[in-house]
């Protein structure tokens, strides 16, 4: 996957908006290692410039705090004045409900990886996943927590390391064709998948426990880890803070 | 303060559990397998049990047996999927009070708590 992203992003010009020099030279050192092009503006006024005179960047990464107009300031200048929107990567210290609802951007925290580099390529290669019907949804722990967001995170990180562990340990048992312990660890994850609305992983679940055709079980399990690693991926995505602990 | 053991094995049903349950006033104690459980019923003292009936090391009927042995009076409510009747069954045969769905609904929780709370209250 890295290789089809790397070719599509290559030598694109990315403008980055940092006044963080520590945190801008780490940048610098990551994206060198994923050979992107990066042009770095000193200010969001800057950024405008150069986007006026040399259209529209392949991707932005800015600073929440970004002077003398902050990130979503500078998105709005460039899509209410130049009538561009082009994709944002906002890069920020503390998680906001705020910024849950903005189009053709992701959130990415503090300090930078290159796993976090990896999600803006995510992001860029499927910037229609935004308008996709979701594979996950956080209804019942909005109701079960009156939408505590600390509860909600804390969630999704359990959902995603404990489904994770017990999905290794289902594959592994494959070799050794232990379906009844496959059966009893799927009615374990069960409720997990149900908890954030995965139809689909609940009814693979309800298969591998209860509607057993052996010959099908590595089938199946193979569309679990499927699912599971899709909705990781849309977690990821849409809660950049999973990541950090 | 009223105190709750959860004997689950989920952790992300019983992060929402104990959540739930705390916000609501109570003292949660949480045993993730049957050997951790039988150890807390055995050194202290709880006003419900609230229980999965598929647990690590011990069955579920193996211990509501232990339960009821020791603490014949323990109000007890079964956590349970929509698809185990015939367990839910047996269960409500070995004097469980009463049971919950899981993913439970938060609302249906805190009543059945309460109510199961109030009747040997």
């Amino acid at each position: 996957m890295s290789n089809i992203l790397d070719q599509s992003i290559k030598g694109k010009i990315i403008l980055t908006i940092n006044s963080d020099s520590k945190s801008k030279d780490h940048f610098k050192q990551l994206a060198r290692v994923k050979k992107w092009n990066l042009i770095d503006c000193e200010s969001s006024i800057n950024a405008i410039q150069y986007i006026k005179k040399n259209g529209t960047p392949y991707l932005l990464v800015i600073e929440n705090d970004a002077t003398p107009l902050d990130a979503f300031q500078t998105c709005d200048y460039l899509k209410q004045e130049l009538n561009i929107e082009p994709p944002v990567a906002i890069i920020h210290s503390g998680f906001s409900e705020n910024f849950q609802n903005r189009n053709n951007s992701i959130l990415i925290e503090k300090p930078f990886s290159l796993e976090k580099l990896d999600l803006i390529e995510d992001f860029i290669n499927k910037p229609q996943i935004a308008e996709v019907e979701k594979s996950y949804s956080l209804n019942y722990l909005n109701q079960l927590s009156d939408g505590d967001e600390t509860f909600i995170i804390s969630s999704l990180q359990i959902f995603t390391r404990s489904v994770e562990q017990k999905l290794a340990e289902i594959t592994n048992l494959l070799k050794t064709n232990d379906y009844k312990l496959i059966g009893e660890i799927a009615h374990n994850i069960k409720p997990s998948f149900e908890m954030i609305e995965s139809k689909i992983g609940k009814n693979l679940c309800n298969i591998l426990v209860y509607d057993i055709i052996e010959d099908e079980v590595p089938q199946r399990v193979s569309e679990l880890n499927a699912e599971f690693s899709h909705i990781r991926t849309q977690l990821n995505r849409d809660f950049p803070k999973l990541n950090e602990i | 303060m009223k105190r709750i053991l959860i004997i689950e094995d989920n952790p992300m049903v019983v992060k929402s559990l104990e959540f739930k349950l705390k916000k609501d006033g109570y003292e949660v104690i949480i045993a993730e397998d049957g050997r951790n459980a039988m150890d807390k019923l055995s050194n202290e003292s709880f006003d419900l049990i609230l229980t999965d009936l598929m647990l690590p090391f011990i069955s579920g009927s193996q211990l509501i047996e232990f339960i009821k042995e020791k603490s014949p009076d323990m109000p007890i409510i079964v956590l349970s999927t929509s698809t185990q009747e015939d367990i839910i069954t047996d269960a409500f045969n070995m004097g469980v009070d009463d049971f919950i769905t899981k993913p439970f609904s938060p609302n249906e929780l805190s009543l059945r708590v309460k109510r199961t709370l109030g009747k040997v209250g």
